[in-house]
């Protein structure tokens, strides 16, 4: 095999939690490569390819080669393995700027209270660093992403700065539902995004594809490309289609090269003085623990058996109403309004907290309208005009909610490896076991009945909750941060504890999930692991 | 443009078969499968949507898949005047969500194309810009 990567730093996966950390130790002077298992992709054919896809899933605008295989929404045991004994339902993508390309953009920050939860409400663990450590890189993070937002509204998260831009309007729809609460415990409050609300970045406004799941045609929308593209200006090196196999311990307890794989089927060695590993919460486990070795049995990182436990996500409570007047949705950004009051408060001794997302997008999640809207109409033999008319009314009053729930680490919801099952590259397949805590299920309990609460305030007709737990796509937790080594995987600096120049980056190091949309506090925790990686380069 | 080339090399084979039956036999009493060609779908679509201006790639896409479906006998007798509400029904909701009579299909016959933009006055197929920024803070204009 050649010995054909050298870099000060090789980081492996090119998404946000990579791309920005990469850009900025490049543009600090290092040399940095990137091994990327996806392909680079055209933003006109992952349009086209979602157009023509007859299941509109979030990946469904983007390649799933052998190569670089990724779970589907609708086929979620295929490449999971799942034991249960609930299916773990979260998917991304393996492409050149990673699952920021069908994200939904919104930029929470966590509130303060998510850092210690275990202080304040004796449930899960507390951060290594709270909200004030965090604060000055969740500022720096917003200004990274370029995020859309109204910094006078409190949305429990203390501000030292300014979003670069206001926010981005409100819908119709959402106007709607704050005018019918306006009285209530639930307070609608317009949702800071990650798209643009004015040309910004060399990047334009939004102007409502109401795509950006999956896709954004015009990149108003932020995603890793923004910062890979930065990274190769100052000098970075994007290997794709290559696929890291196997970390290689040295003799002093340091990594010292990464094994990989090309789409061609040929081998190399990637060596370099820092490694990160960037592939968030489902690959970087497998890849650590694919590299079980002499000097590492267990798995590189893993001496604590913490590595792929405490697997999380945003279990959501899907529901979904006809309201009494045309709302107007399948317009703009899919989701512009939240209610975010919910996501703390003295009740979270006794059940997990939520925030509630209000959906543009009618009833494209949870029964794939508005084509089966049509088919329904057209079979009760409606014709011309008369079925046009109600195709427009039925669809005008499409209204969704989802809550996005806080889920308890458990140890035993974890990634391993399938002792027989691998992918083209040789990579054993990913087995997830899943469960969902009493504490968990309270607040998804506690959800419904708020959705009820204020379909019923909006005088909503045929009030429909899924009757599975959906995922949100936030996959959380398998390589944790803590302050101690046998509990946790990595430190505060997201430096693992057992090999000094390795470092975790993603929503993997989380040690709770919170209810915050995972992406900006991926950006954040990445910019302040920026220092600690380039002061390791010797 | 595959559409329009599958479809020339389609009308000639079902032309060709054509003209060797009729060497041989007289034109059965109903019209087969193998015979239906896009232009009469495409008149029974029009027929049953009440849409004049469907697409005749789309046409000829939607009644293969409904022959790979193994419906094509069903259409053909839709075509020759039998009674099938079912189908008529399913035929009018193709049209107007895209999505191929073929269940077992991974693509769509159109996406941007479909009948239901046409109905849904106040948006467009996702993907398409719909304006400036907020345009969808106001009631839409219908």
């Amino acid at each position: 095999m050649a010995d054909d990567i050298t870099a000060d730093i090789l980081i492996i996966g090119t998404g946000v939690a990579g791309a920005i950390a990469g850009s900025k130790l490049a543009e600090k002077g290092l040399s940095v490569a990137f091994l990327e298992t996806g392909k680079r992709i055209d933003r006109f054919d992952a349009v086209d390819k979602f157009w023509n896809a007859a299941i509109k899933v979030p990946e469904s605008a983007y390649p799933n080669d052998d190569t670089a295989p990724h779970p589907l929404s609708h086929k979620i045991e295929d490449y999971y393995q799942q034991k249960g004994p609930e299916l773990f339902r979260s998917t991304y993508v393996k492409v050149v700027g990673g699952t920021t390309w069908h994200w939904l953009g919104t930029t929470l920050r966590n509130v303060p209270s998510d850092f210690k939860t275990q202080s304040l409400y004796g449930q899960a663990v507390d951060w290594p660093i709270d909200y004030d450590d965090l604060e000055p890189f969740y500022l720096a993070a917003e200004q990274e992403i370029g995020v859309a937002g109204n910094s006078s509204i409190d949305l429990g998260s203390p501000r030292s700065g300014d979003y670069p831009m206001g926010e981005i309007p409100m819908s119709y729809l959402d106007k709607k539902f704050a005018a019918a609460l306006e009285e209530s415990k639930f307070e609608v409050r317009a949702t800071p995004q990650g798209r643009n609300s004015t040309f910004h970045a060399d990047r334009p406004e939004c102007c409502g594809n109401a795509s950006c799941i999956p896709v954004c045609p015009i990149q108003a929308k932020y995603d890793a490309t923004v910062h890979v593209a930065q990274a190769e200006a100052a000098g970075a090196t994007v290997y794709d289609q290559t696929t890291a196999t196997k970390l290689n311990l040295g003799q002093d307890g340091k990594i010292i090269s990464v094994d990989f794989r090309r789409a061609d089927g040929s081998t190399g060695i990637a060596s370099g003085k820092v490694f990160v590993v960037a592939a968030h919460g489902i690959e970087t486990p497998r890849l650590l623990l694919n590299s079980a070795q002499e000097g590492a049995e267990n798995g590189i990182a893993n001496s604590s058996d913490q590595v792929g436990r405490n697997l999380m996500d945003h279990p959501s409570r899907l529901s979904w109403a006809e309201a009494a007047e045309p709302v107007w949705p399948y317009r703009g950004p899919l989701s512009t309004s939240g209610i975010e009051n919910l996501r703390d408060g003295d009740f979270r001794k006794n059940h997990a907290a939520f925030r509630i997302e209000i959906g543009n997008d009618g009833h494209s999640w949870p029964t794939g309208a508005p084509q089966s809207t049509v088919e329904d109409l057209a079979k009760q033999g409606l014709r011309g005009d008369e079925l046009d008319a109600a195709i427009k009314d039925k669809t005008s009053r499409h209204i969704r909610l989802a809550s996005l729930v806080e889920q308890s680490p458990d140890a035993k919801n974890r990634v391993t490896l399938d002792p027989e099952k691998r992918d083209a590259n040789g990579m054993p397949l990913p087995v997830i076991n899943y469960d969902y805590s009493d504490y968990t299920r309270a607040g998804l309990k506690a959800a419904e009945e708020a959705h009820d609460e204020v379909f019923e305030m909006l005088g909503a007709k045929n009030v429909q909750h899924s009757p599975d737990i959906q995922g949100a796509g936030h996959i959380i937790g398998t390589v944790r941060m803590g302050s101690n080594p046998q509990v946790s995987v990595v430190d505060a600096d997201l430096r693992s504890f057992d090999h000094s120049n390795l470092f975790l980056l993603g929503s993997g190091v989380f040690p709770t999930s919170a209810t915050a949309n995972p992406t900006l506090t991926i950006a954040a925790l990445s910019l302040r692991a920026v220092d600690p990686i380039a002061s390791s380069v010797e | 443009m595959t559409i329009t080339t599958q479809m020339t090399r389609r009308h000639l084979l079902t032309a060709a078969s054509t003209s060797a039956i009729l060497v041989v036999t007289q034109w059965p009493s109903y019209v087969s499968a193998q015979e239906i060609d896009t232009d009469a779908f495409l008149k029974l679509s029009q027929d049953l949507t009440q849409v004049d201006k469907l697409d005749a790639d789309f046409a000829a896409a939607m009644l293969e898949a409904y022959e790979t479906a193994g419906k094509g006998d069903a259409v053909a007798a839709l075509v020759n005047g039998q009674g099938n509400d079912d189908l008529a029904n399913d035929i009018v909701g193709k049209w107007y969500s895209g999505t191929s009579p073929n269940p077992d299909s991974e693509q769509v016959v159109t996406y941007t194309d479909a009948q239901m933009w046409y109905a849904m006055t106040y948006t467009k197929p996702m993907g398409y810009c719909g304006g400036g920024v907020g345009y969808w803070a106001d009631v839409p204009e219908i």
